[in-house]
């Protein structure tokens, strides 16, 4: 119980105590009906208040943002050491043998994605042509965790790109306040989110991967087109995060 | 603002509406308000389909306590039909 004892079940406990003295003061002394109504709305203000406040996540958002920062702050010591500078790929989980998307890394910036047709050993440094220099490293981002809560859902289609992202980052995540999806006519896909809150230090790797933000999108775009995507371009402004994806 | 953030704002916004609505046409029945309240409560959640698995599960016993109430006054409005008194405020 004591894990649940947040800010919405202290607003939970005023609201219900509150609630019930309007009703019997209003209702029992002064028989006053619109008062004694708004008491009834008190108590069930507060009822939905004590359902989320067994809802909010069992870890804090600081938690959360350490862990994150933590293994991204591994890839980036990983790719700085290797010397990577390409534009990380991200594939769908039908690419990859571990079920679920990850980004591909390639080691030179030439990469011919017509050998991606079969899934990719579960490896860290993997070899996705017939030639030397068709290797690359394969990671987990945090796109890869969220496209898995998507699992259940059917993502397949273009329609099925807005409301799985919402779903996602407005629902499950509450990371942004809104998202819209736009396609251009040569097929690239441009992601507007409003009013994120994910907000972190500006590492090297972002330039290469993304930020995790962009990393979750670009997850879902390719397990939804079943394609191979590039994070095309990124853009920030006060009120909107733009991301254009390109099928690889 | 987070998405459950603004789910309980929107929930106190409409019920302060409507009592307003209602102390302005001075209500005098308590079993209308209620259902009414209930009615807006369970479209209001509805509306909020994006919200956590987590927390629907929860606000499912929300919605299951109010719909009980409005069968309880649904019931309640009937047998006073029938009966001709009311059993309920």
């Amino acid at each position: 119980m004591h894990r649940y004892k947040n800010t919405y079940f202290y607003l939970a406990v005023a609201l219900l105590c509150a609630g019930v003295l309007f009703c019997l003061l209003f209702y029992l002394l002064n028989r006053s009906i619109p008062l004694t109504a708004v008491g009834a709305s008190m108590l069930i203000l507060g009822l939905v208040c004590l359902a989320l406040a067994r809802s909010l996540p069992r870890i804090s958002p600081e938690t959360g943002a350490m862990l994150l920062d933590t293994s991204m702050g591994n890839i980036n010591l990983l790719i700085e050491e290797l010397g990577l500078r390409v534009k990380a790929i991200y594939l769908p989980s039908s690419l990859t043998s571990s079920g679920k998307p990850q980004a591909l890394l390639p080691l030179s910036s030439d990469i011919d994605t017509k050998w991606l047709d079969r899934p990719l050993p579960q490896r860290l440094i993997v070899k996705y042509g017939p030639n030397n220099e068709n290797v690359g490293i394969l990671v987990s981002t945090p796109g890869s965790v969220s496209a898995v809560l998507l699992a259940a859902e059917d993502i397949s289609g273009m329609d099925a790109i807005e409301s799985s992202l919402t779903h996602v980052l407005v629902g499950l995540l509450d990371a942004v306040g809104g998202v819209r999806v736009s396609q251009s006519n040569d097929g690239d896909l441009t992601i507007r989110i409003s009013g994120s809150r994910l907000d972190g230090e500006n590492v090297a790797l972002y330039e290469w991967l993304g930020t995790p933000l962009a990393s979750i999108v670009a997850s879902i775009a390719a397990e939804a087109m079943d394609k191979p995507v590039r994070i095309l371009e990124e853009t920030q402004n006060k009120k909107h995060i733009d991301i254009r994806i390109g099928v690889a | 603002m987070t998405l459950y953030n603004r789910y309980i704002v929107s929930l106190a916004l409409i019920f302060s509406l409507t009592s307003v609505v209602f102390a302005l046409v001075a209500i005098a029945n308590l079993d209308l308000c209620l259902t009414i309240y209930i009615i807006e409560s369970l479209i209001v959640t509805e509306l909020f389909i994006y919200l956590n698995p987590r927390a629907k599960r929860n606000l499912i016993w929300v919605n299951v306590i109010l719909f009980s109430l409005f069968i309880l006054l649904v019931v309640a409005k009937i047998a006073e039909i029938i009966l001709g008194q009311g059993l309920l405020f």
